[in-house]
């Protein structure tokens, strides 16, 4: 992190916060604080963290297979609707950085594309995210309810875009595999 | 050469960055970086306010004889399946139907259609302000103006003093797609080139009508070419001063010739948006098209830069022939709850940016506590 982000934590007043999460040493009221933070203070603070225990690897991995257990997924799911119970995308990102925050660093943090959708996902990966799930499945051959569409590839392609290191956790079953 | 401490110190000293400038912001792999940077120039300019407008769509005609290859509209003609050309009385009548009081602007842009004489659109635009004499036309692109100029034997000034006489009150930016020859031969072809493009808005800007300008992204295009667009439209702003917001585009891929190419991904849509922000700093406006980039990485885009989230839309066809699946348009409650939910404060505009009205933000400690709670609540049930 250059000194841009710094100076943008140290402006915010988060500068000691900053140094105590990557000391792993949040205390509640350090999180309480941080909940009221700017959301690029508070993704920079978490991306830190990230970066520090867990560098660019991301672990996907299809659900059914059960998540390595240094993992703990926040179910965090996102709509627009007013009436929808669910976070915004914001809110939802923001959740997901306080999540990152208030697990023990050396945790893994994982997200569901399931529930927030792929984009998303992709955007998690620069808040404290570091492993993606959800559900797998082949355009007109194994239909799941919510993705039909989803592909391997396309999961992997998107954590290469947003330059991070896909590496999946455990080899789907063989007639799952994308061919196309 | 441009390192991102750089081009932080040109732009506290007011600078235009350079070329080399947007090559390195477009490099930079840190994107909560140049986010953080994006916004710094976004709250200069607007605080934490949030423009919306209510608003409607209109297509007139899909009938197009241009055959650009990113478009799912391209070369249809008159008979073939799914080809539409309104008629007066239905245009008139969708206005007149429109439930929403609040409503202040009609967004129309068309093919450009083989057969349909100028005066056709002249008296559209009079039939609408008949209908409603308070709404704002925000009608044609540069590219439809070019094609009338060619077409009806016209200057741009006299085809757009003709239709500011029925009732053209400002333009859309569409059409600008990329401005770089090599680019634009390959994918548009056939329709006003990059040097006609912006002589359009020159002239518009020049008789008083404010413009708004966009960028298609994602397709074949390289990040020099997308440099030089912003460049370009830079350079006119600082003539004309007539552009009020620029739009990122996301090229999307079904049903057009170019269905083989990967769409932008939310990464791309917020990169975008931060690198216009830092270039366009004398164009007041960067919008996040919620119909382009979907209403949840839209919202996020709010703090990379972006400070306008269009408007309720109502009836979208241009993305969704292009397999886009987010919602034909969202009410007006949609947009504040996406805007205050994000910490900003909304405001409704008109098409000038005037304030329709200004919507109290909600408390951010207590929107930030609703969101920990939820959190914990969820926490605690699926640790796995």
């Amino acid at each position: 992190m250059g000194t841009l982000v710094t100076r943008a934590i140290e402006q915010a007043g988060f500068t000691d916060i900053c140094e105590r999460a990557l000391q792993g040493q949040l205390s509640q009221e350090d999180l309480k604080r941080l909940g009221t933070a700017d959301t690029l203070v508070l993704s920079s603070i978490a991306d830190q963290v990230r970066a520090k225990f867990h560098g660019d690897e991301v672990t996907l991995v299809a659900t059914r297979n059960a998540l390595p257990t240094d993992v703990d997924a926040l179910v965090v799911s996102s709509s627009h609707r007013v009436d929808a119970q669910a976070l915004t995308g914001e809110e939802a990102l923001r959740a997901i950085a306080l999540g990152r925050l208030s697990t023990p660093p050396a945790r893994s943090v994982a997200v569901s594309w399931d529930h927030i959708g792929l984009q998303l996902a992709q955007t998690a990966l620069l808040f404290g995210a570091n492993v993606l799930f959800g559900g797998i499945g082949q355009k007109g051959v194994l239909p799941l309810a919510d993705n039909p569409g989803i592909r391997r590839q396309e999961i992997t392609g998107l954590v290469q875009r947003a330059l991070r290191e896909p590496q999946w956790f455990e080899a789907a079953p063989a007639q799952l595999e994308s061919r196309s | 050469m441009s390192t991102l401490a750089s081009i932080e110190e040109k732009l506290r000293a007011g600078e235009a960055l350079s070329f080399e400038d947007g090559m390195a912001l477009f490099m930079e792999p840190d994107l909560l970086k140049l986010g953080t940077l994006a916004n710094q120039l976004r709250e200069k300019l607007h605080g934490d306010h949030t423009f919306f407008n209510v608003n409607m769509r209109f297509e007139a005609t899909n009938v197009c004889e241009a055959t650009c290859r990113f478009c799912a509209f391209s070369k249809l003609q008159e008979g073939q399946p799914g080809a539409h050309t309104t008629t007066h009385e239905a245009a008139w009548e969708e206005l007149r139907k429109h439930p929403d009081p609040r409503l202040t602007e009609l967004h129309m842009v068309n093919g450009l259609h083989p057969h349909l004489p100028f005066e056709w659109y002249e008296d559209l635009l009079r039939g609408w302000k008949r209908v409603r004499p308070g709404i704002h036309l925000k009608c044609f692109t540069a590219v439809e103006i070019d094609f009338f100029a060619r077409k009806f034997g016209m200057t741009y000034e006299q085809v757009l003093t003709r239709l500011r006489a029925a009732g053209l009150d400002s333009m859309p930016g569409g059409g600008a797609e990329i401005l770089h020859d090599d680019v634009r031969k390959r994918i548009a072809s056939d329709k006003a080139d990059g040097q006609q493009y912006l002589e359009v808005h020159r002239v518009a800007h020049r008789l008083g009508i404010r413009t708004n300008c966009t960028m298609l992204y994602g397709h074949i295009e390289t990040f020099e070419h997308r440099v030089d667009h912003l460049m370009k439209l830079r350079a006119l702003q600082a003539e004309t001063a007539g552009f009020q917001c620029f739009i990122p585009l996301a090229f999307h891929n079904e049903n057009n010739s170019m269905e083989k190419l990967p769409e932008p991904t939310a990464v791309d849509d917020l990169r975008v948006i931060a690198v216009s922000r830092l270039m366009l700093d004398n164009i007041p406006h960067i919008k996040a098209y919620w119909v382009s980039m979907t209403p949840q990485i839209a919202q996020v885009a709010l703090r990379f830069g972006a400070d306008d989230l269009d408007g309720t839309i109502v009836h979208e066809t241009i993305y969704h022939s292009a397999g886009s699946d987010v919602p034909m348009g969202m009410t007006r409650e949609e947009l504040i709850r996406l805007i205050r939910e994000a910490g900003r404060t909304p405001v409704e505009r008109d098409t000038h940016y005037g304030i329709v009205e200004m919507i109290e933000k909600a408390a951010m400690p207590e929107a930030a506590m609703k969101v920990r709670e939820r959190n914990a609540a969820r926490r605690s049930l699926t640790v796995y």
